[in-house]
């Protein structure tokens, strides 16, 4: 079963075709500034292009069973991976407001690959999907409900398909870890707490710039600084919008793009202190993970930068006498998890489970 | 703005000498409201005391001022257009016994800015910063800053201290209080974490230091101060505070009465779209609309919130209101257990800290990995103040204290007078040497 896989963000796909085994990729690209509308329709082809080529190499041929289509943002409507039909280009399209950025370019990106692989299935494997069963004390911000619904004010989480994997991953080894601290280490990372399987918190919010900074991405900021901005600068909301997510984060504290690997190794002093303050606000999410599951049994490192997951370990070991002696690093990086972690949850698991924790007994969490 | 001459800046009389006696007006501005108090220092003895309600355009209910001296209290009628109507106001009625002429006054500020890290003096120049902070606390500040002038003009020759909440989080390291926008932004609008409550967390944490007999300065805490109206929790290592839920305002952190708390900054940005631009709107929205207020749609006291579902259960608004407020204390006292890492006590203090043990239970409950185990029989029953309501196997001590933020004011005014009176007199005293 050939498996193609797509994963994408503003500013670029990535993509990789796996023969079913859910090994490395056979083949594997990148393709950038995919989001114009003149360009969508042709990527398809692209994509075939360029597996045909790496597959003649080794004298194969590219066909496709089925295409996985990552989609960063799902709401509430998809709380399972789906195959695309046009039932579930109408849900997506009433979403269309929470995501203005991703889900016009996702459904013509849909569309071009339907037109190209006529008759190959397209699933579409959502990272929210993990958090539709964020319990609500979790979910709800402080503020009316009405206008919460209006504006699509609610916490989601972003990368729901690492956290989802990182537990499998701790509960296969041993069925007796059930409370996991899964901290993703892409660009904007994010640290959930997941307990029996479900989400219990997590540090993104609404949008993926709450929470932990990121590479560009301002995290955690007091709501009047956004109103200072706007009145003492005379900012709109798109010049704020830009400084706060492409600005911020890393970038904004030491005045040049820097991954979170070099962040981790530099000896420049803006560097030191970034890394300090990410470390700091680590430590907080952690406790408060801690807190909201009642004790802790592992903690896993997942994401393209995992591999700094052991100095994050060192860090909060030191500062929690009692904590996971050993990390866990999760070995998958993000395409395949799509195809097999995605894919597997779709034909083997019923995704509706119910909410582990209940409230309903008063207010003993 | 008239800015008055506050003529002791130059020196103080004798009577400040420490160990002099002070009858010290504690002043505490709200938006609407004046509550005043006379301590008698450093005996820390209340002689007078009461509340100006209602100050401000007319209300259902007439304006006010409830005055008690002793055990005596009476209620008087009057209309009063702002603050400084109602200090004079005050003044008339403490102007009836001369017994408690005052010799000085501490004022509530709550917001230093970057200025003031401790307590100040009111003098020209420090009522000149005042001035171009007041803008950080729209409600708070202004009504301050009118009251101290109205105070100067009122009791000329009397000196003023500001006290200020953010003083005690003047400690809080920079890693913690940087917010990750670009630094020039941070730089020119001076826009950090300054923390609020400061006087109350300090206040609190002191009184626990006493009672666990450890020095404040070996003493480490969480501390949650859990208002009706405000709320914040604060870390403290060796006496000082190094992190605090509020941040820039006193909007962030907790879920508060009127106030949302933490949210995605995404969201802010949505609703200033919402609102067409207006920061106004959308400040108001967030800061007096929103909180257990907003999510509830029919209360802004939590206490009214969670005796509705003791009546009803089920998934309804309040239950769901009650969980989020909860939820959010509990996640903080995680988070500063963890940056704490070995404190000595958890303190509740304030209106809801002080007299609800459910809110003391839910988020104390299965805490047991921080060391943290409330006992349920000690906790419904802590109505003698402070009280210890950890169980016997807690390594942590939970310790419900009561808030008395207008004596902290006072021994923070006592405090400063008298040790400005003593460099002046020494200052005097060697500069007579050298001539």
């Amino acid at each position: 079963m050939n498996i193609v896989t797509i994963s994408q963000n503003i500013s670029k796909i990535e993509f990789a075709l796996f023969d079913g085994s859910c090994g490395e990729p056979v083949s594997k690209g990148e393709l950038k500034n995919w989001m114009n509308h003149e360009i969508i329709g042709g990527i398809p082809g692209k994509i075939a292009t360029h597996f045909s080529k790496s597959l003649r190499k080794q004298e194969k041929t590219f066909s496709a069973n089925l295409v996985c289509i990552r989609v960063a943002y799902g709401g509430q409507e998809f709380k399972s991976p789906e195959i695309a039909t046009a039932r579930s280009l109408e849900k997506l399209k009433k979403i269309e407001n929470a995501a203005p950025m991703h889900i016009p370019a996702l459904i013509e990106l849909i569309g071009a690959f339907k037109n190209y692989f006529r008759g190959t299935p397209i699933a579409l494997v959502f990272e929210t999907s993990f958090f539709t069963r964020l319990p609500e004390r979790e979910r709800n911000y402080a503020i009316n409900p009405g206008l919460a619904k209006e504006i699509s004010l609610q916490r989601f989480g972003y990368h729901g398909i690492f956290h989802e994997r990182a537990y499998e991953y701790c509960h296969e080894k041993d069925k007796r870890l059930s409370r996991i601290i899964s901290v993703c280490l892409e660009p904007v990372p994010e640290i959930c707490a997941v307990m029996g399987g479900s989400p219990v918190m997590v540090t993104g919010g609404a949008t993926p710039l709450e929470g932990l900074p990121g590479e560009t991405t301002c995290g955690d900021i007091d709501p009047l600084i956004i109103l200072s901005l706007s009145e003492n600068l005379g900012w709109g909301p798109e010049e704020i919008n830009n400084a706060i997510s492409r600005k911020s984060g890393i970038y904004g504290l030491t005045g040049r793009k820097m991954d979170f690997t070099e962040l981790f190794s530099s000896a420049d002093p803006d560097a030191i202190f970034a890394r300090r303050l990410i470390l700091y606000r680590m430590l907080l999410a952690t406790g408060s993970a801690i807190a909201a599951m009642g004790g802790l049994d592992a903690i896993v490192f997942s994401g393209r930068y995992r591999e700094i997951g052991g100095q994050i370990h060192g860090y909060l070991s030191s500062k929690l006498g009692k904590f996971p002696e050993k990390h866990e690093i999760l070995p998958d990086q993000l395409l395949k998890l799509t195809t097999c972690s995605g894919m597997l949850a779709m034909l083997k698991k019923d995704r509706t489970h119910s909410q582990k924790i209940s409230l309903d007994n008063g207010y003993s969490f | 703005m008239v800015l008055l001459a506050f003529r002791y800046a130059a020196g103080l009389p004798t009577k400040y000498k420490r160990g002099g006696t002070m009858k010290i007006i504690v002043v505490n501005c709200g938006s609407s409201s004046l509550k005043y108090r006379i301590i008698s220092m450093p005996e820390e003895k209340e002689i007078a005391g009461g509340e100006a309600q209602r100050i401000g355009p007319k209300t259902a209910e007439p304006s006010r001022i409830i005055h008690r001296v002793g055990e005596k209290t009476e209620t008087h009628l009057v209309e009063m257009r702002n603050h400084a109507e109602a200090l004079e106001e005050v003044r008339k009625l403490l102007s009836r016994d001369s017994s408690i002429a005052p010799d000085a006054f501490g004022h509530r500020v709550v917001h230093g800015g970057g200025i003031f890290s401790s307590a100040a003096q009111i003098t020209a120049g420090s009522a000149r910063d005042l001035e171009k902070i007041k803008h950080l606390a729209p409600i708070h500040n202004p009504p301050a800053m009118e009251v101290i002038y109205a105070c100067e003009k009122a009791y000329p020759g009397l000196p003023s201290v500001a006290v200020f909440d953010t003083a005690f989080h003047a400690t809080i390291p920079d890693f913690a209080s940087t917010y990750c926008i670009p630094r020039e932004i941070t730089e020119k609008l001076k826009i950090r974490k300054f923390g609020f409550h400061g006087t109350s967390h300090q206040f609190v944490a002191e009184e626990a230091a006493r009672i666990m007999k450890r020095p404040f300065n070996e003493f480490s805490a969480v501390s949650c101060h859990l208002g009706s109206g405000g709320a914040s929790i604060c870390a403290i290592v060796n006496g000082k505070s190094v992190d605090n839920t509020m941040g820039y305002s006193p909007l962030q952190g907790l879920v508060m009465s009127t106030r949302c708390g933490d949210l995605d900054p995404a969201l802010t940005l949505n609703l200033l779209q919402h609102f067409i631009g207006s920061t106004t709107d959308v400040e108001r929205l967030l800061n007096t609309r929103s909180g257990v207020l907003g999510m509830s749609g029919s209360s802004a006291d939590i206490r009214d919130i969670l005796s509705m579902n003791r009546k009803s259960s089920g998934n309804t608004r309040s239950h769901h209101t009650a969980e989020a407020y909860l939820w959010r204390i509990k996640k903080y006292i995680g988070s500063y257990l963890a940056v704490v890492g070995k404190p000595d006590a958890l303190i509740f203090t304030d209106t809801i800290g002080e007299t609800i043990p459910q809110v003391r239970w839910a988020v104390c409950s299965d805490m047991e990995y921080f060391g943290l185990k409330i006992d349920a029989g000690k906790n419904d029953h802590a109505d003698v103040l402070p009280s210890d309501v950890s169980h016997k196997d807690s390594s942590i001590k939970i310790l419900v204290v009561a808030t008395n933020e207008e004596l902290a004011i006072a021994r923070r005014t006592y405090g400063l007078l008298s040790e400005n009176h003593n460099f002046l007199w020494n200052k005097k005293l060697t500069n007579n040497y050298l001539k």
